[in-house]
């Protein structure tokens, strides 16, 4: 268990981070973030032997969140939260990318946005990608140049900066 | 670059997401010890399926015409989950019980295996017969609704003998319908030779106003004794013991002729009572008497045991209240045996030795074969011989059982299911 609460304590920053970009919506987020933690503590020690927690809770909570669209075809549709993190004092930020950026997520399929996160945010190759979503790496490439497409199709202005062939 | 703009989006959500740890872990840990339970389970249930496929199942054991389907009688009569009809050949047979309140017999083996006897007339207390080897049942079988008539049934072979000529004699209107020549009265004893050639029974030709002992052969033929009273067993295969009640045991053959008359020592102060108030013993050499003392009130009441040569008292016991006055005593070696309600009993020891068990309700009557009560006591419930695998002869049950449970698990998984999706998406 302590070891457990350091480990969930010591990365729950950036799960929540990548919970954000997966939901769009801080509530969503903490559920998710809620059930990747739960999922883990069930196998923890299993988990822990083979010394990769970071790496299972990241496949757990990326699949979690393309599951939760699979699930979506027969269940009310989710009513995503127009909640957005308050931005900080940091006067440098542009808030209206933020925005743009954030409901342009929202356009993307889960899938899409799992990519996105994995390939983008958490720098994963393409080859990593692919292990986690449990997909041919063909596949990550194809969803990946799609995510990317509609993001600046969404906001040109904005998001030009979102090019093709990015990422490690 | 694409990094950095998804990094500056998310770089505030930290401090708003806020999960509980301690909730986690809790739950995560219950999820485990839940699935490591059904996991386990789940393998038992493989592990014994296999094992049974390896170690070879024996399909359920019926009783074997050829070597008698094991013998002895049953502990326990269990009640299955589902009372199902006797097959045409199910073999030797151990007993027959009656079920007070359904107007239903049930039928069992030596393993204590059950099965309700279809067919028998519903009306005036009928009581099916079981012969000596278990082998050969009579009864009066519910033909239409206002006709009924006897019939013969070998459980070994299932050929059946039918007597259209012999009905319940019960007549409609004050005119007897059927057009039956021969009635059986119905409440009384009725009991095979030896040879399973002859069934005496307690009736008579329609036209005749006194019923006596009437020989249904196994040939189909009807014969009247004609000699009054009350058959109590048979001494040998020509051989029919008939009782008076002043007491007087006598044996005729089937064609009504006496043979030979012995007054049994009854005490002054005690009567035979009725068509179910002895029994002969399976060699005949003694023959147990109930008496009923000859007092209008609190008459006391007590088990004789006489010897059928000389007529001379044995024994003797009280008769205890809650032992059937309506049902026909057996012997197990010196040892004579009466159905209490809920089981049969030995009437000097008090000591059950035949006990239907579960939920069977009151069980009115019972009869085992002699046969069946010179072996020995089968342990149970359920078995002939007990081997774990003997459960499976109730595979229907078994599975009806998995499916409900499956079908059951579903639903509730489903429910809860729906019930999360609803609650997730308000």
């Amino acid at each position: 268990m302590e070891e457990f609460e350091q480990w969930a304590h010591a990365r729950s920053a950036a799960l929540a981070r990548s919970a954000y970009l997966l939901t769009g919506d801080v509530h969503l987020a903490e559920d998710l973030v809620q059930e990747t933690l739960t999922r883990v503590a069930q196998r923890w020690r299993r988990v822990r032997r083979q010394g990769a927690p970071d790496a299972y809770a990241r496949r757990v909570m990326h699949n979690l969140a393309v599951d939760a669209w699979r699930r979506r075809r027969s269940r009310p549709r989710e009513v995503l939260g127009a909640e957005a993190p308050e931005p900080s004092a940091h006067g440098e930020r542009d808030p209206d990318r933020r925005l743009v950026l954030r409901d342009a997520l929202l356009r993307l399929t889960p899938r899409q946005r799992a990519v996105l996160s994995l390939r983008f945010y958490e720098d994963l190759t393409e080859v990593e990608t692919a292990a986690v979503l449990g997909c041919s790496v063909s596949t990550v490439k194809s969803t990946a140049r799609e995510a990317l497409a509609r993001l600046r199709a969404a906001a040109p202005e904005h998001l030009a900066a979102f090019a093709p062939g990015e990422g490690p | 670059m694409t990094h950095d703009l998804l990094e500056d989006l998310v770089r505030d959500v930290p401090p708003r997401v806020t999960p509980d740890i301690d909730l986690a872990w809790r739950t995560g840990t219950a999820r485990r010890r839940r699935r490591s339970a059904v996991g386990a389970a789940a393998a038992a249930v493989l592990g014994v399926v296999v094992g049974l496929g390896v170690l070879g199942f024996d399909a359920p054991r019926r009783a074997d015409p050829a070597d008698g389907g094991g013998s002895g009688y049953p502990s326990e009569v269990p009640r299955p989950i589902a009372l199902t009809e006797l097959p045409d050949k199910p073999g030797l047979m151990a007993g027959v019980m009656e079920l007070e309140g359904a107007s239903e017999w049930v039928v069992f083996d030596s393993a204590g295996r059950s099965w309700r006897l279809p067919g028998i007339s519903p009306g005036g207390g009928e009581t099916p017969a079981l012969s000596d080897d278990g082998r050969m049942l009579g009864y009066l079988a519910q033909k239409t609704d206002d006709r009924s008539e006897y019939v013969f049934v070998d459980l070994v072979t299932g050929a059946r003998t039918g007597f259209p000529e012999v009905g319940d004699g019960r007549s409609y209107d004050d005119e007897m319908l059927t057009g039956q020549a021969y009635f059986e009265s119905g409440q009384t004893p009725q009991l095979w030779s030896p040879d399973n050639r002859w069934l005496a029974v307690n009736g008579s030709a329609v036209e005749e106003s006194k019923p006596g002992p009437l020989l249904l052969g196994v040939d189909g033929e009807v014969r009247e004794v004609g000699v009054g009273n009350w058959p109590v067993g048979w001494l040998a295969a020509d051989r029919l013991a008939i009782l008076s009640g002043a007491g007087t045991l006598k044996t005729v053959d089937p064609s009504g002729e006496v043979l030979d008359r012995v007054d049994l020592a009854i005490p002054r102060d005690f009567k035979v009572w009725g068509q179910w108030s002895a029994r002969l013993s399976g060699d005949g050499s003694k023959i147990a008497v109930r008496g009923d003392e000859r007092v209008d009130r609190d008459a006391e009441r007590r088990l004789y045991v006489f010897d059928t040569r000389t007529g001379a008292l044995l024994d003797d016991w009280d008769w205890r209240d809650r032992l059937s006055d309506t049902c026909l005593m057996a012997w197990q070696s010196d040892q004579v045996l009466a159905w209490e309600y809920g089981g049969l009993v030995d009437v000097a020891t008090g000591e059950v030795v035949v006990e239907p068990a579960g939920q069977w309700g009151e069980t009115t009557c019972g009869m085992l074969s002699t046969r069946a009560l010179a072996g020995p006591a089968q342990p149970g419930p359920g078995v002939v011989e007990w081997r774990y695998w003997d459960v499976l002869w109730l595979w229907r049950q078994l599975l009806g059982g998995l499916a409900v449970l499956l079908v059951g698990s579903v639903l509730v998984w489903l429910a809860r299911h729906r019930r999360r999706t609803v609650g997730g998406a308000t």
